[in-house]
């Protein structure tokens, strides 16, 4: 409670253009903001000048804040547009391709890896497969790593995720599952990844 | 029982708790009894731990100062400056810029103009008359300082050392502000920007008595031929359109239009005066068509009118066929995810490459523009 009337307070000084108040409010949010947009952009270059370049558009437009979502909502919804168009402006990466996925007889695309699927939290933890596993993540649209980063990093719900791309509901539930799906078939594609995760599952 | 299809769809939203419980239980069912699904649904759920798994990262050293320096920064060169360090500044800064108004032109022709001084004098005018626009001001009259950059660096630095320290004071004593302003800045305030800023509103409103009250049909075209165009000085590259809406609580269509701008991180100042609510933002190029759409939804439009109709269908139109290629984009990948054939699939493939393809024209011709042309300055006004 405290730390809302706090932030409250740090906010409603932002609003009268004090840079000292916002930088407060910066500190307590550019490890998360900074952290989505590394993980939008794929390399700490983009990723810090995107951050600083949301926070800044935060600031102006921070007059017109008035709480109808949270300012974590808020603050999301500028460095997801910041990223989202900075990506648009350049040329795009390439779409997710599906690996030559196997088709099995009832359409569905099934791969035998069942392997990874045990405990693959902690597969993932050296810095290595870290980096790898966001080099897989910049293969997917820009679209759908969005929505995966809101989800699974930053933890949002639906409609949070909803209100922060504005739109629909069915919409962010049918990205979240293509994209997933795409990540998937990417993971599974991903021989040395694969066979790595699996031995240290087993 | 729901079928495999159905149930596929849901997967994630079953994974991520988003279902209500009904149809959660109706997929737990059916996970227990297809094994393909289940399958389907163990590879999922690995899929997102793994993602879950990515940790936050620290930001180099030194962000937040960077950040703060930023702002500084651009405190010390003021909103209109950055504006008008564009290349197109010698077009005439307010006037090249893609302006938009949304005005009530039932006001208007009712000499509602004479009722509201500020739109004729600029923004500085406008400003000062509320502690909450104070800073646009202050920004102005440093903008207007820039004929002498040395005096305007001067002046901007003692403009921030009096502003930051106290900015709640400020705001409780709004008289205190033009006064403290004028103190700290050499130059006066009546420099290029507020002749180019009183310029785009004579040349939005200055037409308007000239119309004979009524026709609203001829209105826009009225609009169209006598305003923008003729006013802008020749070869000016901006787009200026105006939109005239008519809302029953003017209220409401600020707070709305304010939740737009801040929901896209725009800037957005205003003013009210005697019910005349005058509503400033600025929009990039490639959200335009987006955000008069939602504009659009605000309040009954009276007119709309564009000061250069081609360059305002080139860029809708560009947006418009950028946002039928993404929905086609997602269509496919929704089949290719989905599965097909081996022949279908490279035809979606195929088709995804050839849309892939339109889309990066279409990106770069969208940033082309927005490099030779400012961002647009949305004008809004609001009566009843």
């Amino acid at each position: 409670m405290a730390v809302e009337r706090e932030e409250a307070m740090l906010i409603a000084k932002s609003q009268q253009g004090d840079v000292e108040a916002f930088g407060e409010l910066v500190a307590i949010y550019e490890k998360q903001v900074y952290s989505v947009a590394y993980r939008f952009m794929g390399n700490p270059e983009d990723a810090s000048d995107l951050a600083q370049e949301a926070f800044v558009r935060a600031f102006r437009a921070i007059k017109s804040f008035r709480g109808e979502a949270s300012f974590k909502t808020w603050l999301y919804h500028i460095i997801a547009n910041v990223c989202r168009d900075e990506l648009r402006k350049r040329k795009r990466q390439p779409v997710v391709s599906l690996d030559a996925p196997i088709v099995t007889e009832d359409g569905f695309i099934a791969r035998e890896q069942d392997g990874w699927s045990l405990a693959p939290e902690r597969v993932y933890e050296s810095i290595e497969l870290q980096e790898t596993l966001q080099k897989l993540l910049n293969q997917l649209t820009p679209e759908y790593r969005q929505v995966l980063v809101l989800r699974e990093i930053q933890g949002f719900t639906y409609e949070e995720i909803a209100q922060i791309l504005e739109c629909s509901l069915g919409t962010v539930k049918s990205r979240i599952n293509r994209a997933r799906k795409a990540l998937r078939d990417l993971l599974a594609a991903n021989q040395e990844l694969f066979q790595r995760a699996s031995r240290l599952v087993e | 029982m729901l079928d495999c299809g159905t149930v596929r769809e849901e997967l994630s939203a079953y994974i991520d708790n988003e279902l209500p419980s009904a149809e959660r239980r109706e997929i737990e069912q059916h996970l227990q009894v297809c094994m393909g699904c289940f399958k389907e649904y163990m590879q999922l759920q690995a899929t997102s731990a793994i993602m879950r798994s990515l940790r936050e990262i620290e930001p180099p050293p030194g962000f937040n100062d960077r950040v703060k320096e930023r702002l500084r920064q651009e405190e010390k060169r003021g909103m209109w400056q950055r504006i008008a360090r564009k290349p197109w500044h010698s077009l005439g800064a307010a006037a090249a810029a893609l302006l938009l108004v949304i005005g009530a032109w039932s006001w208007f022709l009712d000499g509602g103009l004479a009722r509201f001084p500020g739109t004729l004098s600029g923004p500085p005018a406008v400003a000062d008359k509320e502690a909450g626009l104070s800073r646009e001001a202050a920004e102005v009259q440093l903008f207007a300082a820039d004929a002498d950059a040395a005096a305007e660096e001067r002046a901007a630095e003692e403009a921030v050392l009096q502003q930051s320290p106290a900015p709640v004071q400020e705001a409780a004593k709004p008289g205190d502000e033009p006064g403290t302003e004028e103190a700290s800045t050499p130059a006066p305030a009546d420099l290029p920007a507020g002749e180019e800023e009183s310029a785009v509103y004579e040349i939005a409103l200055g037409p308007a008595p000239e119309q004979a009250a009524g026709e609203a049909q001829e209105q826009e075209s009225t609009a169209r031929a006598l305003m923008l165009p003729q006013g802008l000085p020749s070869g000016a590259e901006g787009l200026v359109i105006e939109i005239s809406i008519t809302t029953e609580d003017p209220e409401q269509g600020r707070s709305a239009v304010e939740s737009l701008a801040y929901r896209n991180g725009l800037e957005v100042a205003g003013e009210e005066e005697n019910g005349v609510t005058v509503l400033e933002m600025t929009v990039p190029l490639h959200l335009q068509r987006n955000i008069i759409e939602q504009l659009r939804g605000i309040g009954f439009v009276t007119a709309e009118t564009v000061s250069d109709p081609e360059l305002g269908e080139k860029v809708n139109e560009l947006s418009r066929r950028q946002e039928e290629l993404r929905q086609q984009q997602g269509e496919l990948n929704a089949l290719l995810a989905s599965g097909g054939s081996v022949a279908e699939r490279q035809e979606w493939e195929e088709e995804l490459a050839r849309i892939q393809g339109e889309l990066e024209t279409i990106q770069e011709e969208i940033g082309q523009l927005e490099q030779e042309l400012p961002p647009a300055v949305v004008r809004i006004i609001f009566t009843q």
